[in-house]
């Protein structure tokens, strides 16, 4: 017979993914059920390498279906110091992806006791792909700065990668690319990098359903380096709001029943015995971040 | 894979309709080999593996041209003749007005075709016609609409009522009841007292008269928000009906607000507000993302 | 048995690639074109991956799959350099890649031709075409652009070639498929293996050469 402590260890999560219930989906896919559908980033995201670092760059809109889930969403995600990716997928996916390798990445280099590579990431995230088969869609832009020097790679969901000197990823990528293919040059400065890579974002921005809202850059020079320039450019305000709204008179909603259930405290007391009186004139010293 | 049988390849599965309550029992499915469609298009349909489904008003019916199945076994690349080319259209009927408005961008997929498509128009002073769906079909509509417009006035030696519009409209899509003509109508306009009057469409022509009606992709946010805060459906106490201005402020919100959420909705808005003096058309701007 | 196909939106190497053994080495070549549907995802990809010190290949089918069997085989060899004390052998890294399609032939789309020196065989060139078998030829083509050229190379091989008429073998060859194969284009990436080490070529896709259409 099974003891509590057996039944306790089942259901400890025991690290990866789940497929529990992968045979009974599967039976209920074919009476017909449909799946529901996850978020995904249509997405625009690009990189670019300059003369001393690498610009990342990404739209923020996100979408389920033809539905704008969120309009102000994060799409570059924080790797190591040096090290940052932007994802295009599934939300889930790249959210996951990219923060599994973060960690894995921090403690290597606690183990280590170095700077982490950017291949080395990009071998964690392509092999992590691989071995998902496509399942895991995430696609990413992955860039960073070692002591190698500027590194920019994308990631295809199936783990294909390519390493090259500008790159596009998302539903946006191929009106980035144009805007990359017109305007790259070999050593751009930081200016007119980051200039090109707003451009991209923003054609994709305007010209892909799938992109929209506002551009975020973040720069990444060297270890412990790095920009991120949240909503760098905002481009989307709402251009019109109603006039007369229309005030709802209490009473409009009809109650059509009414339930009261009294809060009992219990017999908790609270004493003031002990309780010192809060500091609220100022301290000589200043700021808040004295104590 | 198994040879289709004779049956299958000429006749189309029966197309589900939005209101079937009222099914007519001529029509039912085994007697559709003598009612069914006919000439080459007809046939070309029913060659494909799947036999379109109508679009049902609700939800979108086969939006990419062609099918190829992808994986092992033979492939069918399935004709389809719809495609989704998104976008909102409504209008509103007020005691003695009615706004009829859309917004001005085309697209398919998650590309803009244009941003500046009008999905309204005018058929004479005392009423406008919006459409969504698929362009394609809309302008054919419209084109088949405005001949017998014409012919009605020739031969009546008047203008066209609302209400007889709303009629005109009506058969023309049903006579396509098996091949729909793939658009959703509102007619906005004044009937004979004055009094504004929407008119709302399925793709086969079944059609209503209501005072607010939203057709399109922004449809499932707006008519519920028009439902509450122009019919004031479900208040206990309610205000007084909009005027005009309040009318048009709102139709303004509910697109910026359907803009912000739904990517096939944006560009800019036409807006026609009919009145006893006429139609006078407005435009107002929506974002481009 | 069926073949596997690409997935939904999987990476293609549709791809030309070719390999020509001369007295003394090999040379290797690849057009640089990275394909997802009718996107190319990459204008200037490096098909020719090196296995060990000696030995390259040249990738065709999916980007993933081949990418990960080249990183296997990669492991394998210096494992087995280290074992044997000395460089491994070409068909060696031939039948590992082999065995690897072999045993997971249902999943992997990979098309692969293994070509280096060795001090045993001298310069040689084995092909790995999509069910894992192995064949060791004196040149060889794969990819979706070699179709258009097995009449060509039948043609214009000939027995005992120099080092540079391989090279101009594996040029023309290459620049004929490009022409014609939709998914191959770019520029050519061409490699010399020999027993003093690997020389790299590029032919920008400007300065490739022309045949009818001079």
């Amino acid at each position: 017979m099974a003891s509590m402590n057996d039944v306790v260890q089942s259901l400890k999560p025991a690290g990866g993914f789940e497929f529990d219930l992968c045979a009974r989906n599967n039976m209920l896919k074919q009476m017909g059920l449909k799946a529901p559908k996850a978020t995904s980033t249509g997405t625009t995201i690009v990189g670019l390498v300059y003369k001393d670092g690498v610009v990342l760059g990404a739209d923020t809109r996100a979408t389920g279906d033809t539905t704008v889930e969120d309009k102000n969403c994060e799409k570059i995600h924080y790797i190591a110091p040096n090290v940052y990716c932007c994802g295009a997928g599934t939300a889930a996916d790249t959210e996951n992806t990219t923060a599994l390798i973060s960690s894995q990445l921090e403690l290597h280099r606690l183990a280590t006791g170095r700077h982490s590579r950017v291949v080395t990431a990009l071998t964690l995230l392509k092999r992590m792909l691989f071995r998902y088969q496509g399942h895991v869609s995430a696609a990413l832009v992955l860039g960073g700065v070692d002591l190698n020097g500027p590194h920019l790679y994308t990631i295809y969901p199936h783990g294909s990668t390519d390493e090259l000197p500008y790159v596009t990823m998302g539903s946006g990528s191929l009106a980035a690319m144009g805007v990359f293919e017109a305007g790259w040059k070999e050593n751009m400065s930081e200016d007119e990098a980051v200039d090109l890579v707003a451009a991209a974002i923003r054609a994709g921005i305007f010209n892909d359903l799938g992109s929209g809202s506002n551009v975020d850059v973040t720069i990444i020079r060297g270890v412990d380096d790095v920009e991120v320039r949240r909503g760098y450019q905002i481009l989307n305000p709402r251009p019109y709001a109603r006039v007369r709204p229309n005030d709802l008179t209490r009473g409009t909603t009809t109650i059509l029943s009414e339930t009261r259930t009294p809060i009992h405290a219990g017999h908790v007391e609270y004493t003031n015995e002990d309780a010192v009186d809060m500091e609220t004139s100022p301290v000589e010293s200043g700021g808040p971040s004295s104590s | 894979m198994a040879f289709p049988m004779q049956r299958e390849l000429y006749l189309p599965t029966v197309p589900t309709l939005t209101v079937s309550s009222q099914m007519h029992s001529g029509l039912s499915g085994p007697s559709l080999g003598s009612h069914g469609p006919s000439g080459p298009m007809a046939a070309r349909l029913a060659t494909g593996k799947q036999a379109p489904v109508a679009p049902s008003r609700f939800s979108a019916a086969s939006s990419s041209s062609a099918a190829v199945t992808v994986g092992s076994g033979p492939k069918t690349a399935a004709f389809s003749p719809y495609v989704l080319n998104g976008g909102t259209a409504l209008a509103l009927a007020g005691k003695d007005f009615c706004i009829v408005a859309g917004d001005t961008r085309m697209s398919a997929g998650y590309e803009i075709h244009t941003r500046n498509k009008p999905k309204t128009y005018r058929i004479n002073d005392k009423c406008s016609i919006a459409m969504a769906g698929m362009q394609a079909d809309a302008t054919n509509l419209i084109k088949m609409l405005r001949f017998r417009i014409a012919m009605y006035e020739r031969k009546m030696g008047k203008p066209m009522s609302t209400q007889s519009l709303a009629q005109l409209v009506s058969t023309t899509l049903y006579r396509r009841r098996f091949f729909p003509i793939y658009a959703f109508v509102v007619i906005g306009g004044l009937d004979e007292d004055g009094v504004g009057s929407v008119y709302g469409y399925d793709a086969v022509g079944s059609f209503e008269r209501s005072t607010c009606c939203v057709q399109g992709s922004g449809t499932s946010l707006l008519q519920p928000v028009l439902d509450n805060q122009f019919d004031f459906k479900n208040h206990s106490i309610k205000p007084d009906e909009l005027t005009l201005d309040e009318s048009i402020d709102l139709v303004k919100d509910v697109f910026v607000s359907a803009g912000e959420r739904d990517i096939y909705t944006g560009d800019s808005v036409e807006m026609h507000i009919i009145t006893a003096d006429g139609v006078r058309v407005e435009t107002f701007d929506l974002k481009r993302d | 048995m069926e073949y596997p196909e690409l997935k939904k939106g999987e990476v293609d190497l549709g791809t030309s690639i070719m390999g020509v053994a001369f007295d003394g080495g090999v040379v290797i070549g690849a057009d640089s074109r990275t394909t997802t549907g009718s996107y190319i995802a990459n204008r200037v990809s490096d098909k020719l991956t090196q296995l060990a010190d000696n030995i390259y290949c040249c990738r065709s089918g999916s980007a993933a799959d081949t990418q990960a069997v080249a990183e296997y085989v990669k492991f394998h060899l210096a494992m087995h350099k280290e074992e044997i004390g000395g460089e491994p052998k070409v068909s060696v890294a031939a039948r590992v890649v082999g065995s690897m399609v072999y045993n997971n032939k249902d999943s992997l789309m990979a098309g692969i031709i293994i070509a280096g020196w060795d001090e045993v065989d001298g310069g040689s060139v084995h092909i790995v075409p999509l069910g894992g078998g192995v064949v060791k030829m004196p040149f060889a083509i794969g990819g979706s652009g070699s179709t258009y050229i097995y009449g060509w190379v039948d043609d214009n091989y000939k027995e005992g070639m120099t080092r540079d008429e391989c090279i101009e073998f594996v040029r023309n060859g290459l620049a004929l498929a490009m022409a014609r194969d939709g998914s191959s284009g770019g520029l050519i990436r061409m490699a010399v293996i020999d027993k003093d080490g690997v020389e790299r070529m590029m032919i920008p896709g400007n300065e490739l050469p022309r045949f009818f259409d001079k």
